[in-house]
Formats: C-alpha cells, sequence, structure tokens
C-alpha cells in the first residue's frame, strides 16, 4: 500500500464533503429523533444500513477513480506523472481498496453514531446498536466491498454498470431472503423464466462471488468451517487481482488518444 | 544507461491501426543530456512514455540500468514534467510538493526543508506557496512541475517541452536547471520545439520522424557544421567589393542576395567573430547580421519537406 496516495486520496475525499452531505446528515439525525420519539424499532434501520447493498452504494460513490476507469483519456498526463513515481500498480489497487473500505466505514458509522445519538438523547428503553458480531462483519465486508468496488469500476464501464446492477439486485435480494421473503409468494414476478435467472444470479454471487462474511453465523456453528473464510479471502484476492491486471493494461499517455 | 532496441508501438482503435514508433534504436549514457526533436506526431512524446513505462511496446526492448522502465530501482531515480501538467488543483503548492516528495521515497524529517529549497530554487513567488494550485497561471505551473522534479533528487530526468508557452525568464531557469543537473551527471531527455534551446543545453540531438530516428548528431558536430550568415548593409556604396574582400581573406563564401543583402556561408559557426572582426574592419554600415539557418532548423525543414513530398 502506498502511504502518499492513502493519505493524500483521503485528504481529497475530505475535502469533496459537500453541504449536500451535512445537509443529509442533518436530515437522517431528525429522522432518527422522530423516530425514537414514536419509539419505533431501530433493528429494521439497523439492517438497512448495514445491508450489503447499502455498503456497495457508498463502495460505488467512495471507488471513483480516474486511473481505474479504462475510458478515461482525459487525464493521462496526470496519472503519467504520478505512475512516473514509485508506485506499483498494485499497491495504487491496494491503496484505492483501503480508501474505499474506509469510506464505507466512515459513512455508516457516521449515520450509526447518528442513530445510537438519537435514540439516548430520547431516552429510548432498549437502544439498537452494532454488537461486537455486526460491528466485525461490517469491517470484514467494508474491506471486501472496497475491494470488490475497485474492480468493478477497473472494467469498462458498460460492463462495471451491468455488474454494479447484479451485485445491488444479488445483495438486496439476500438481504430479502434473510427475512423469509419468497420470490414467488412475496414479490410479484409472473414471469418463472425470470424467477429462475434471478435466483440463479443470486445463488452463484452468493455462493462465489459474494464478497461479505457473517462472522455471527461462523462463530455460532456448531462445527468450525473454514469455507467462508476461504471463500472470502479468496474473492477479495480474486477482486484486487482482476482490478491489477486490468490497471496493467492502461497506458498513461495522451498520445495514445 | 538507457538501452533501446527496436521498439515499435502500434495504437489500435476502431479507426485502424497507427504505428507511431517504428524500429527505435537508441543508447543513452549516463549523464548525457539528449534532444529529443522532430514535427508534431513524429512519435517524440510516445517514446518518452515508454521509456517511464508509461506505456507498452508492441515490440522491442527498453533496459534502464539494465532493468525494464517499470522497475522501481529505476522509478526511484526519475523524474518527469509532462508537456501538460494537470496537476492536483486542490492542493497548495508545499502540499502538492509533500505530495512528491512523499512519493519519491523522501524522508518525513527532511521534507520541509527539502520543499522550501526547491521551491527557491524554481523562484515561485512565497506568496504562491500556501495558494492552490488551481489558481496558478501556466508559467508557475511550468515552475512547480520543475520544483516536483527536484524534490526526489532525480538521476535521469525527463522533460516533455518543459519550455512551451513561458516567458524567456522561466526559459533561462529551465536551462539552468537542466545545466544543474547535467553539473551532478544526471541523464536528461528533453523533449523541445525549441531548437535553440536543444542545441544550446543538449549534448547529442536525435531528430524523429514517423516514428524512426533518422538521424542523431553531437551538438558538437551541429556546431561545426556550415552557418549561413545573413548581412544587410546601408553603405557605403561599392560593398560588395569589400564584402568579398572579408571573404575570401578569412576563406568565406559570399554571394550578394539582393540589393545590401549578402549571405556568408562559414564552415563553423566559430568563424562568425571572424566575420564580424572583418565588416568591422572593412567599415560597413551593418544594419543587421543574423545566422539564417541553423543545422537543426534545416533538418526539421528537410523532414518538413519530405512530409509535404508525400
Amino acid at each position: 500500500m502506498n502511504r502518499a496516495v492513502l493519505r493524500f486520496t483521503l485528504l481529497l475525499k475530505l475535502s469533496q464533503i459537500s453541504k449536500f452531505e451535512w445537509a443529509l446528515c442533518t436530515l437522517l439525525f431528525l429522522g432518527f429523533i422522530a423516530a425514537a420519539a414514536a419509539k419505533s424499532d431501530f433493528a429494521p434501520i439497523l439492517e438497512v444500513f448495514t445491508n450489503p447493498a447499502t455498503l456497495l452504494v457508498t463502495g460505488y460513490t467512495f471507488a471513483r477513480d480516474s486511473a481505474l476507469n479504462q475510458e478515461s483519456r482525459s487525464d493521462g498526463e496526470y496519472f503519467a506523472l504520478l505512475f512516473s513515481r514509485p508506485v506499483t500498480r498494485p499497491s495504487y489497487v491496494l491503496t484505492k481498496s483501503v480508501v474505499t473500505a474506509v469510506g464505507i466505514l466512515v459513512t455508516v458509522g457516521t449515520i450509526l453514531v447518528l442513530m445510537l445519538v438519537a435514540q439516548l438523547l430520547m431516552g429510548c428503553s432498549e437502544i439498537i446498536f452494532l454488537d461486537a458480531h455486526k460491528a466485525l462483519s461490517l469491517v470484514a465486508s467494508a474491506w471486501s466491498f472496497g475491494c470488490l468496488m475497485v474492480f468493478l469500476r477497473a472494467l469498462p464501464s458498460k460492463i462495471s454498470n451491468i455488474a454494479f446492477v447484479i451485485f445491488i439486485y444479488a445483495c438486496a435480494g439476500g438481504a430479502l431472503l434473510s427475512y423469509g421473503v419468497k420470490l414467488n409468494d412475496d414479490i410479484p414476478i409472473s414471469n418463472p423464466a425470470t424467477i429462475i435467472t434471478w435466483e440463479i444470479m443470486c445463488d452463484t454471487l452468493q455462493q462465489f462471488f459474494y464478497p461479505a462474511i457473517d462472522t455471527e453465523a461462523i462463530a455460532n456453528a456448531t462445527t468450525f468451517s473454514f469455507v467462508p473464510l476461504v471463500s472470502y479471502t479468496s474473492n477479495c484476492l480474486l477482486y484486487l487481482l482482476g482490478a491489477t491486471v486490468l490497471l496493467n493494461r492502461r497506458e498513461f499517455s495522451y498520445a495514445e488518444s | 544507461m538507457i538501452e533501446i532496441t527496436n521498439l515499435s508501438k502500434i495504437y489500435k482503435n476502431k479507426k485502424g491501426a497507427s504505428k507511431v514508433l517504428d524500429g527505435v534504436s537508441l543508447s543513452v549514457r549516463e549523464g548525457e543530456v539528449l534532444g529529443l526533436i522532430g514535427p508534431n506526431g513524429a512519435g517524440k512524446t510516445t517514446l518518452m512514455h515508454c521509456m517511464l513505462g508509461l506505456v507498452h511496446p508492441t515490440s522491442g526492448n527498453i533496459l534502464i540500468n539494465g532493468h525494464v522502465p517499470n522497475h522501481l530501482a529505476v522509478k526511484r531515480i526519475l523524474a518527469y514534467l509532462p508537456e501538460r501538467p494537470l496537476f492536483d488543483g486542490w492542493m497548495t503548492a508545499r502540499q502538492f510538493l509533500q505530495y512528491h516528495h512523499m512519493l519519491s521515497g523522501g524522508k518525513d524529517s527532511t521534507a520541509k526543508d527539502d520543499i522550501e529549497g526547491v521551491l527557491d530554487l524554481v523562484q515561485l513567488e512565497s506568496s504562491a506557496r500556501s495558494r492552490i494550485i488551481r489558481t496558478f497561471s501556466k508559467g508557475m505551473l511550468q515552475r512547480l512541475g520543475l520544483a516536483q522534479m527536484l524534490v526526489g533528487n532525480p538521476k535521469l530526468c525527463f522533460l516533455d517541452e518543459p519550455t512551451s508557452g513561458l516567458d524567456p525568464v522561466s526559459r533561462n531557469l529551465v536551462r539552468s536547471i537542466i545545466g544543474k543537473w547535467k553539473e551532478e551527471g544526471a541523464t536528461v531527455i528533453l523533449n523541445s520545439h525549441h531548437l535553440d534551446e536543444v542545441e544550446r543545453v543538449c549534448d547529442r540531438v536525435a531528430f524523429i520522424q514517423k516514428g524512426r530516428i533518422e538521424l542523431i548528431e553531437r551538438t558538437r558536430q551541429i556546431e561545426n557544421a556550415r552557418v549561413s550568415v545573413i548581412l544587410k548593409w546601408t553603405g557605403p556604396a561599392g560593398a560588395e567589393e569589400r564584402l568579398h574582400e572579408v571573404a575570401a581573406h578569412a576563406l568565406f563564401e559570399c554571394e550578394i542576395a539582393g540589393p545590401y543583402t549578402a549571405r556568408f556561408i562559414l564552415r563553423t559557426k566559430s568563424q562568425i567573430p571572424v566575420l564580424v572582426r572583418g565588416l568591422v574592419d572593412a567599415q560597413l554600415d551593418v544594419e543587421e547580421l543574423f545566422i539564417e539557418r541553423s543545422r537543426l532548423e534545416e533538418l526539421f525543414n528537410q523532414g518538413e519537406g519530405k512530409k509535404s513530398d508525400e
């Protein structure tokens, strides 16, 4: 990982926080206060903000990077200068994944802290917040989604967008299924072919490429299995490797265009 | 230091393929200042970018100190100034240099002194040092670009059109920095359209056209090449005879190119003082005396001529 790229990318992201983001935080806080005053259950809200789909969307905004974007030509000279320095492309990819993971954690963390403060301010009897397992899962997911998003951003934009939609679909699907929602019962999809495709897609992603890990399930399992850990690690490595291969292919020169 | 063997680069896009470099072979010694000249689109920047490891050659090899250009050992000693400096506009000049100081592996403990040192060297005014880069003029950006090159204390410097769009003071600054590198034994690759500048600072000049190196000459050879000097005078009458006498005495060729205009062909540039002395002795009222065309300009024009023939 490159210390300079990490430090200055984080500084850049900080400088990019706009009034819109501050306004959004204020609105969310007011919403949490209202929910706490109405004695609403915060468990579903916590689920929404720690849901993989939320992490995915957050990560997508943080992973935006012109060096990774295969179609970006306008700032070739900028990256020419950067990569003329002793910065290896794998270290660049790794750094951007860390930045994305930090971005996800800071965003979700801020929302969860606002939720906690709202509950404390309104004197809720039962405080809903992350337990140790959920916190660990969140950190692990932030890292893996960071890797995934950097990989998706490195793909040509058309493929990247399609892949992003599929992942969102699968992540949201995963969340719905975890709530016991049955596709054919609760979601009005009438075409059986669509249902089958949808299920195959979700299953495949969740079985092979799903970048999250449920630490609670691992800890509470009667027999310890390495499979989720191996799957998680190999997926993260796969995304990092994919992004590095794609970045290695890029040429940084205005002469190219 | 740099060994390039049979380097080719083909860019492919939807419209087809275009060969930008075609079998380039070149070697650059350590401590040498090499100028790359050639018309627009000749492949100079692509060649430079191949040496920087930013562009993947289609075929051929580049070795810098025995390593491929992307090797960290190479990146640690090189610095690059792009033709179109696109720096981080949101940073201040000091932050930007701190960034490059870190990127080049500089020690945190020396960062502040190193940065102020290079800012002094490039003469960036104090008020600009804490200003954000977005507000900089072209000249200030170029000075900042030079400063970022200097922070890493490089041994191999690549400059792509470093003086384009600069005022004479800034151009002199660029020249003096190249001179400093030369004194320190750094290797410099300079891509420039300013032929006088190339002639002045480079040890050798490579003329590139259509992706090929057409010619490599030592600047001393260029200095020693024939020079055409134009003289314009206002009097006295019958000066033509005196001019022929001056030429015959110093073994120059002389031809009357028009009314009150003559052309001298000197064997080398070093004969210019002899010519001037002769003209003073001949008591001519000289209006103007200038070098008609340098050797590099000739090369350039030959290239352009070939281009238009096709």
